[in-house]
């Protein structure tokens, strides 16, 4: 392999290409027309145009003299179809075959797949019946066996209400996936989100990613567990990855509860947003581990835990009016020393509603939980990032949350969080030219009146 | 315009009406790990500042939207009319608090600008209020 498409855009094409390079192969990038001249264009040897992301005909078309593709993570990196159009196309596909994208893509088989290999999971079953469902126990998950991002997902507290959820859940899912098949797992509650990062049979530690906002991830961690529970997690995890045949990264998730138990929940057959935070407790590349493993060299197993590393993603949303996605242009941009930060801004660039909301990622990496988690807040506090509103307060805040501090964590419960305060100075250097608080001496400002203050 | 700081909070004076402005935050953060100094970006009728770690937007009103005439009060921000003080026919003195309107975790008490005697009001407290909305009139 000398050549390697990256078939994405954003941050994700910064990553993969910065490895590329250091293997001194060459990197062929994407963009589609709104993405022109975006900083992702620049971070590779090459960029060609597509139609679009999703676009499989254009994106081989922009493949000639390539010899491998890289999907990233989004878009069309779980999509087999994309995967065997890639091997008719005699290129290489970094992932997984399309035949275990396909199995592990279709929750039910990829239940069953579980179940036979002896890998724990919820108590449950495709029988949607109420008497089913009274016998799992409420509250009850309804799934869509074409899930994902959270479609075609309904709890279920009440049993006179089933049938009109199924309902619900699958015209959700008809509409989404095109495949309105559904399942019934018993909600697993408290649960922690411990997930095992594969690379083909090799596994290479867990990651907790409880805290999450409707199915989002928002902070992300390394080590979760201690070292008992993690060699039986990574051994569920090699169960079924051998019955799965897998190769190539994946992130086998499963639902811990605060006894030890844990479920399986689902696999992603790629590599995850989060994978910086193993990179770093394990002194690995999972990119170069990826392309080797894709050229069919031999994985080693991972060199031993060292320290904690944790990941904030900083998201262009505003959390003081529900979270909405924000669009604008960047006017100012500063990132702090002594974290890692995957991005693909710059000042001038325009962050638009057409594509993922999330900015960048911050990766802290310290002794022990407690200095990581010190760390990424010095380097949250070192970035500057103005034009568009962002969670960067409030992801402070979070990090600075006693239920986060005291690692007391749970899915669909997150830390309570103080109100946002703003900081005097802030209101001082929006009157410029700056006031002194001593002298008190009285400004004259350009405004008009006091407007909307905004904090 | 002139903003004045008071120690605790901004007073702001427009055409003679007076805004006392008190930031729910208190003293300005010091000694945290983060920068000390804020960063400041103009972009058209947009002030956005960042100052350890946390960004802010403020934004500049366009027009006359919360323009004050000395015989009126206007809401200086969209937000909810908390308290009313004064009713029809009351003499106020210049500085005694008259309403105040809330928002966004913040407080703005609207004082008199000068001695005058309350001739209209407008809007009971707990009314939902708009930048600008006229919300008492004095006699002239």
């Amino acid at each position: 392999v000398k050549t390697v498409l990256i078939a994405n855009r954003g941050e994700v094409v910064v990553r993969v290409a910065r490895t590329l390079r250091a293997m001194g192969l060459r990197s062929i990038g994407i963009f589609a027309p709104p993405d022109r001249g975006a900083p992702h264009t620049e971070a590779v040897d090459e960029a060609r145009e597509v139609t679009s992301y999703l676009d499989i005909p254009s994106i081989l078309a922009a493949a000639k003299g390539v010899d491998a593709l890289h999907p990233g993570w989004g878009f069309l990196s779980q999509n087999p179809a994309f995967a065997d159009a890639c091997a008719a196309a005699g290129l290489i596909f970094v992932g997984p075959s399309a035949a275990a994208m396909r199995l592990m893509g279709d929750k039910a088989a990829a239940r069953a797949t579980a179940i036979q290999a002896g890998v724990p999971v919820a108590p449950g079953g495709d029988d949607l019946s109420p008497a089913a469902i009274e016998k799992l126990g409420l509250p009850v998950m309804l799934k869509a066996v074409a899930g994902g991002g959270g479609k075609g997902l309904r709890r279920i507290d009440d049993l006179r209400r089933i049938a009109e959820e199924v309902e619900s859940a699958r015209r959700e899912a008809v509409a989404a996936f095109g495949d309105g098949r559904m399942f019934a797992e018993k909600l697993v509650a408290p649960a922690r989100h411990v997930e095992i990062q594969l690379i083909g049979q090799v596994a290479f530690g867990e990651r907790d990613c409880s805290l999450q906002r409707r199915f989002q991830k928002i902070i992300e961690e390394a080590p979760g567990v201690d070292a008992g529970l993690r060699a039986k997690m990574e051994e569920a995890a090699i169960r079924l990855a051998k019955a799965a045949g897998y190769a190539n990264a994946g992130t086998v998730e499963f639902l811990l509860r605060p006894d030890g138990r844990f479920y399986f929940m689902e696999m992603n057959t790629r590599l995850q947003v989060e994978h910086p935070v193993t990179e770093a407790v394990r002194g690995v590349d999972l990119v170069r581990l990826q392309m080797e493993a894709a050229q069919g060299l031999p994985i080693a197993p991972p060199p031993p835990l060292k320290g904690h590393a944790i990941e904030a993603r900083l998201y262009a949303e505003d959390p003081d009016a529900g979270f909405l996605p924000m669009s604008g242009r960047v006017l100012k941009l500063a990132w702090p020393a002594g974290a890692r930060v995957e991005h693909a801004l710059r000042e001038g660039l325009d962050v638009t509603p057409d594509y993922d909301p999330m900015l960048a990622k911050l990766i802290a990496h310290g002794s022990d939980r407690e200095d990581a988690r010190k760390r990424l807040v010095a380097a949250l506090r070192n970035t500057v990032l103005l034009g568009v509103q962002t969670n960067q307060s409030y992801l402070l805040r979070l990090l600075e949350s006693k239920s986060f501090i005291d690692n007391d964590l749970a899915i669909g419960r997150l830390p309570d969080v103080p109100p946002e305060e703003l900081p005097l100075a802030a209101w001082h250097a929006a009157a410029k030219p700056p006031i002194s608080e001593r002298n008190r001496r009285s400004v004259s400002l350009a405004w008009e009146t006091l407007g909307r203050w905004r904090l | 315009v002139k903003l004045l700081w008071r120690g605790k909070s901004y007073e702001v004076r427009v055409d003679g009406l007076r805004v006392t402005v008190t930031p729910e935050g208190g003293a300005p953060r010091s000694g945290t790990a983060g920068s000390t100094t804020p960063v400041v970006v103009r972009d058209r009728g947009v002030i956005w500042v960042s100052f350890d770690g946390v960004p802010a937007r403020f934004e500049i009103p366009t027009g006359g939207a919360a323009r004050a005439s000395a015989d009126e009060i206007r809401s200086p921000m969209t937000g909810t009319l908390v308290a009313v003080n004064v009713k029809h026919g009351d003499i106020v003195r210049p500085g005694q608090v008259l309403a105040v309107v809330a928002a966004m975790k913040m407080e703005f008490r609207l004082e008199a600008p000068r001695e005058a005697t309350v001739s209209d009001v407008f809007l009971p407290a707990g009314s939902k209020v708009e930048l600008g909305a006229l919300l008492l009139r004095f006699k002239s």
